[in-house]
């Protein structure tokens, strides 16, 4: 019964203390303002605060959304010309491709879509016979004419080659002549080894004639 | 801590959001806004066909 009596006229201390505290805390404080140093300070920190606040909040994402979109005019326009000037490319080279369409094929010819080594070893055939040239022995490395793409290479080539040796006997000249079309053949023929032998003891001048050489096909 | 430590926290807070916003904004504007697939599309090409070559070719027997 008593604690519940006393217990109010606590709580009305406290109080008082409190509204002392904070009476002699806000005279404090004004007096504190009175001063001027402590004006002009106080308004300089205020300032400074609400620019650096409006800065971040206000300024700088109007700013930056300005020259976002000065940047994507700017960016839009040299895309425009660039796209402009590549449909005008792509006329003239569609004119120029219309021109020499009828002269792709040779292109096809001289480096096909496949090693089309069966037709090359046809043409070999007709130009050793034409020359009147004795063809002793014909080999492929790393090729088999019975096996589809028996060529040597990885998918990142873009370029397939097919390499061949070739063992031939004639006439000095007609053996010239030989070596002569080979390479003046359509379909690309690098020639890697040439090797020339004639036997000084024979009576006819037969030449042995020793060819190792390479041809070249797309990987498609 | 006094008046003059306020103010220059105050100023350097200032200060630095200032150099945020001139950043930021530099940023921006040095920043292309055109994509990897655009920059492909406007990749030149050139327009000539080798004619040597295709000369060439036209001698070599088939």
């Amino acid at each position: 019964m008593n604690k519940q009596q006393s217990s109010p006229a606590k709580h009305d201390t406290e109080y008082d203390i409190n509204k002392d505290t904070a009476a002699k805390g806000h005279e404090a404080v004004l007096a504190l303002l009175s001063r001027n140093d402590v004006q002009a300070y106080s308004m300089v920190i205020f300032s400074l605060l609400a620019l650096a606040f409006f800065s971040i909040f206000a300024i700088k994402p109007t700013l930056t959304s300005f020259f976002d979109l000065q940047r994507q005019i700017a960016d839009a326009k040299m895309l425009d010309q660039e796209l402009t000037t590549k449909i005008r490319m792509l006329l003239r080279v569609q004119e120029e491709y219309y021109r020499i369409r009828e002269d792709l094929v040779m292109i096809d010819q001289a480096l096909p879509a496949d090693p089309a080594f069966s037709s090359l070893l046809k043409k070999i055939e007709q130009v050793t016979a034409d020359e009147q040239t004795t063809v002793s022995t014909f080999t492929t490395e790393d090729f088999s004419l019975l096996e589809e793409g028996g060529t040597h290479m990885t998918k990142d080539d873009e370029i397939g080659n097919v390499s061949f040796s070739l063992e031939t006997d004639a006439p000095y000249p007609n053996s010239e002549a030989l070596i002569r079309r080979l390479l003046n053949l359509r379909r690309m023929i690098f020639i890697n080894r040439l090797e020339l032998i004639s036997n000084e003891r024979s009576t006819t001048p037969v030449v042995q004639m020793e060819i190792s050489a390479q041809t070249f096909h797309l990987n498609k | 801590m006094n008046s003059k430590d306020l103010l220059f926290i105050s100023i350097v807070t200032f200060l630095t959001t200032i150099a945020w916003t001139v950043y930021d904004i530099y940023h921006t504007a040095v920043t292309s806004t055109i994509t990897p697939v655009q920059q492909e599309l406007i990749k030149p090409i050139n327009s000539e066909f080798d004619q040597e070559t295709l000369e060439l070719l036209r001698t070599k027997e088939v």
